[in-house]
């Protein structure tokens, strides 16, 4: 394939052929950020010596499974050459050299030790007490160690696991000894959010003559509650000499001051997502509507949907709670529906199911702790070394065939054995689930509606996207002890806004259970932050109000008898 | 031996469906309306499925097809007249709802899938229930390509089989207007040859299929599509064969088979959307009237929604009367209670005293299709009156004025003027009092 060269503007070219060392690419929403990325690795992969290699490393495995299938499209050459996987996915991989047997723990595992360690606190304190231990290990590298860290440590070791981010810790050890790499140059993915123990990583890899290229959008950081800090964006320059800062939006060099500043804006200041409002309004499709409980703002989700699939049953049509004239323009795929705490999401799943429209949520688990996976994997652990993964499949099936009532799960078998048949060792596809994390939990086998969290829906676009619960105490989160940086929450909210490729649908709702109380939340002030000029407001009222609207009698007893029906059209 | 099928139909389960949908009544109007082979309907829905399994057993020599067990069936048989008892049986079927793009349009295609054993709807409940939600609704709605669909079905069971339903109906449909593609191979691309009947639908009849040479390697069926008991057997599938599994799918499938006499119909103006129109505006357009209009609603002056005679006449590649190699008869039919209420001068089919003399005709002289297409008008005439009568015969000879159904209205039926009905007695010896005419296609428009 040609270098397609003719596709980039004049940013996003000087971007892809900017030679001169390190280079920091910031690439705010709609601005081809994927785009420029792959035309950048093609460019220099195919201009490394011989015997070098590049290394890509992406946020999650499904972006970097995308990265991979469009570099093989730009570039079967540089394809070969690059190696594209999450931070995680490398450090195995590269540790699978030195060390032998490299067993990962699973949430249970983990917390099954974590007991050991507080035998008397309740659960959930305990959880939050792991959870905290884990986040230190990748956030204060070398700094002051909580007292239980290396007790937890021990424990592990003494059952012979590892967690998740022994792997970054365990290769960069091994990289500080080292002399040599063969990497001669290093792609990093969505920079904003990565944390100390991948920054020192990437020091490494620097330190042994890799090049680096970070691309990502300070605005867009929202893993810091995973130990994720969005200074190492405005460090760049500072860590890397002869750094270079690119911008995507615009088509002049930024300084790391103006960058800095800009940083900046989208913390206090506002215009980053009333611009982004502004554009959307320019397609005239933004929406903001208020519902009287969360049931209800789950029911008018459902109907829109409903409205813009043209009707998913006779029923809705012919009872006239769906009356298109036009052929339907959206089906489920194209539709995401977006909160913040994954507590929100039952109304929503109830709501769904009950009129029948197809949707698939983010993972809370990954998909090698879901039912029957993890007694699939130890089944598999056992042919390990006894031949290829096909036939180790075939004893697995001919076991459940045996025993149904040891696994049950039909559905995660079946996908079981589809994602198998993309490996050939037994030990690559154990791998492969190792490093699966909650958000690679969705598969797309048919359409369905998206139901995600905020922060699950960061590098993915919809054309039509709902954020729900657009409230005070959710938007920014404040309830009980979770409380979040409001910085980061509105950067969240502008991530979930900029996932909208056409149309957004803000909703919030007067009354609200959640965790078991009843809420009555304000608009988000974030609403407030978007003109209010810019809004159509988009609001239940009374029958009488909208009569003259109606044309025909027949229609405007529907709508009387439906008052979601009501609302002003806005699309 | 000669049977009536109707083996597209809803549970209780399904969305917008009477109550009333379960085995027992099933079994009772399958007897009144002349069936002898229904569908379970929502065959993959968890409770209804399991009901099936509880209530339903094999029949000996009848491979692949259910009976209703004597203790469920007891009871509804002491209410169903000596005239119409008659045997019943069950095929394991269910509707699909697809929706999903394929080349850049969404698509909103039904299907109705057919299984010969409970093995084979468990098989197909569980690989269904791996893609998406089958329990809120007996009649699943599923982001999966109908390819994809078939595909599975074709996994199930060797003699599993899928028909796209109603292949005209504007939005739901293999080849609506409004939802579905041009060619029937665009939906079902490598696995088309897999296909080998489609739905008419309400709106359509054969006559009209007929003009697609595109449609020449598909048999026709026809199905009532039922969401009530009482609307079972609108439409029906005739044959003349083993009453089984395999003998009917040999029927459909095999070119050099005789097992599949022919079909009974809707006259399609009755069908719901045979005209073009917008229901919301009271627009109802013969397709050469929205030509003149441009395609546009005179009334609100958007798009009308395109109806079924339009659709044909759009993809047509034969003249209107040429029939294709495979051909069969078929017969379009008014169902009786509408009959009724034309010739009492009533509007609802609803009503008392039309739906008393409906169960006193069948009573007196045996199951509806029967009635409609077979009884003596002069026994007719003894029970039911001289103008009903003589309406089954104008029925029977296609001699009726129905004014179009359109955009989700159903059409409605004239057999009498005024003056008919004001006429007494002693009309009937102008008609020959033979009926039972041989089961052919319709006479006059």
């Amino acid at each position: 394939m040609t270098d397609g060269f003719m596709s980039l503007n004049d940013s996003q070219l000087r971007a892809v052929t900017h030679d001169a060392g390190h280079l920091l690419i910031v690439a705010g929403p709609g601005t081809g950020k994927t785009h420029t990325l792959t035309h950048r690795i093609a460019r220099v992969s195919r201009q490394l010596g011989f015997g070098q290699k590049a290394l890509a490393i992406t946020f999650t495995r499904k972006a970097a499974e995308e990265l991979e299938e469009r570099l093989g499209k730009y570039s079967p050459e540089a394809r070969n050459k690059v190696f594209v996987g999450t931070f995680h996915g490398f450090c195995l991989a590269y540790l699978r050299e030195h060390v032998e047997d490299i067993n990962i723990a699973a949430t249970d595992d983990l917390e099954r030790l974590a007991r050991q360690i507080w035998p008397d606190l309740p659960k959930r304190q305990m959880k939050k007490k792991l959870q905290s231990l884990l986040e230190h290990k990748t956030r204060d590298i070398g700094g002051p160690a909580p007292p239980e860290l290396s007790a937890y440590n021990q424990i592990l070791r003494a059952n012979k696991l590892w967690d998740f981010d022994d792997l970054l810790l365990e290769a960069e050890k091994f990289l500080s000894g080292a002399d040599k790499l063969e990497f001669a140059h290093v792609f990093v993915d969505e920079y904003q959010d990565i944390n100390a123990l991948q920054h020192a990583l990437l020091k490494e890899f620097v330190r042994l003559g890799a090049c680096l290229t970070a691309i990502g959008d300070p605005h867009q950081a929202i893993y810091s509650f995973r130990g994720a800090d969005v200074s190492f964006f405005d460090r760049f320059t500072e860590d890397f000499k002869g750094a270079v800062i690119l911008s995507l939006s615009d088509n002049y060099r930024s300084s790391p001051n103006l960058l800095k500043a800009s940083g900046q804006i989208v913390v206090r200041e506002t215009p980053l997502v009333s611009a982004r409002a502004a554009d959307i309004y320019s397609h005239g499709q933004l929406t903001v509507y208020e519902a009287p409980t969360d049931k209800a703002e789950a029911e008018y989700v459902v109907h829109q949907i409903e409205k813009m699939v043209g009707g998913t049953s006779m029923f809705s049509r012919d009872s006239g709670r769906v009356y298109a004239t036009a052929p339907a323009r959206r089906s489920f795929e194209d539709i995401a529906v977006l909160y913040r705490l994954n507590a929100q999401k039952m109304v929503l799943e109830e709501a769904l199911g009950r009129h029948g429209v197809p949707y698939q949520t983010s993972g809370e688990r990954p998909f090698a702790e879901l039912e029957p996976v993890p007694g699939l994997i130890a089944f598999l652990k056992k042919w390990r070394d006894d031949g290829p993964l096909s036939a180790a499949i075939e004893k697995l099936l001919e076991t459940i065939a045996g025993n149904p009532a040891r696994f049950t799960g039909q559905k995660n078998i079946e996908r079981f054995v589809r994602m198998s048949k993309r490996f050939n060792q037994v030990q690559e596809f154990l791998d492969y689930l190792v490093l699966q994390q909650p958000e690679d939990a969705i598969e797309r086998r048919a359409e369905n509606v998206n139901l995600l969290t905020l922060h699950a829906a960061k590098g993915l676009e919809f054309p039509v996207v709902f954020i729900v619960g657009c409230e005070q105490n959710l938007l920014p989160l404040s309830i009980g002890d979770m409380v979040s940086d409001s910085r980061e929450e509105r950067r969240l909210f502008y991530v979930g806004m900029t996932r909208a490729q056409e149309a957004l649908f803000l909703t919030h709702a007067r009354r609200r259970r959640l965790f078991g109380r009843s809420m009555f939340n304000p608009p988000s002030p974030y609403l407030g932050d978007i003109e209010h000029q810019l809004k159509e407001y988009d609001q239940a009222q009374p029958a009488r109000r909208r009569k003259d609207k109606q044309k025909s009698g027949q229609l405007e007893l529907t709508f009387a008898r439906n008052p979601l029906l009501l609302k002003r059209e806005s699309l | 031996m000669k049977f009536y099928a109707d083996c597209h139909l809803h549970s209780c389960y399904s969305r917008a469906t009477s109550k009333e949908l379960n085995l027992e009544h099933l079994f009772y109007w399958a007897q009144l309306k002349g069936l002898q082979v229904v569908g379970s309907g929502d065959c993959v829905h968890p409770a209804w499925l399991k009901e099936l399994k509880e209530k339903l057993e094999p029949v000996p020599g009848g491979e692949g097809l259910f009976r209703l067990k004597a203790l469920h069936a007891g009871p509804m048989q002491d209410r169903v007249p000596a005239a119409c008892i008659g045997e019943v049986r069950f095929m394991l079927t269910v509707e699909i709802s697809s929706i999903y793009k394929r080349l850049d349009k969404v698509r909103k295609v039904h299907n109705v899938v057919f299984v010969p054993s409970f093995k084979a709807a468990e098989k197909l409940q569980a690989r269904l229930e791996a893609i998406g939600n089958i329990k809120s609704d007996g009649r699943p709605i599923l982001g999966l390509d109908s390819r994809d669909l078939l595909e599975v079905v074709l996994e199930t069971d060797p003699l599993a089989y899928l028909i796209p339903a109603h292949i005209w109906t504007p939005w739901f449909a293999v080849l609506g207007s409004a939802s579905g593609f041009d060619r029937v191979e665009d939906c079902f691309a490598d696995l088309t040859k897999h296909i080998f009947a489609v739905e008419t639908g309400l709106s359509s009849d054969p006559l009209m299929n007929w003009r697609l040479k595109q449609l020449d390697p598909f048999v026709l069926v026809s199905n009532s599509d039922a969401h009530s008991p009482a609307k079972l057997g609108r439409e029906a599938t005739v044959y003349d064969t083993e009453l089984s599994y395999p003998a009917i799918y040999r029927a459909l499938s095999d070119p050099r088979d005789k097992g599949l006499i022919g079909t009974v119909e809707f006259f399609p103006e009755e069908g719901k959307y045979h005209y073009d129109g917008h229901r919301a505006c009271k627009t109802r357009l013969h397709p050469r009237e929205t030509r003149k209009h441009k395609g546009l609603c005179p009334v609100c002056g958007k798009p009308v929604t395109v109806g079924v005679m339009a659709r044909v006449e759009q993809l047509a590649d034969r003249p209107e009367g040429e029939k294709p190699p495979r051909w069969r008869p078929y017969r379009n039919l008014i169902p009786l209670p509408e009959v009724i209420a034309e010739a009492k001068g009533v509007s609802s089919p609803d009503g008392k005293s039309v739906q008393e003399l409906y169960h006193r005709l069948l009573a007196q002289l045996g199951n509806e299709l029967f009635i409609l297409q077979d009884a003596p008008l002069k026994q007719i005439e003894a029970t039911g009156g001289d103008l009903l009568a003589r309406g089954i015969n104008c029925m029977r000879e296609g001699k009726v004025d129905i004014a179009a159904g359109y955009d989700g209205e159903y059409g409605t039926v004239h057999l009498f003027s005024e003056e008919d009905r004001q006429k007494k007695e002693g009309q009937l010896t102008i008609f020959s009092a033979s009926g039972g005419s041989a089961f052919g296609g319709r006479t006059s428009q």
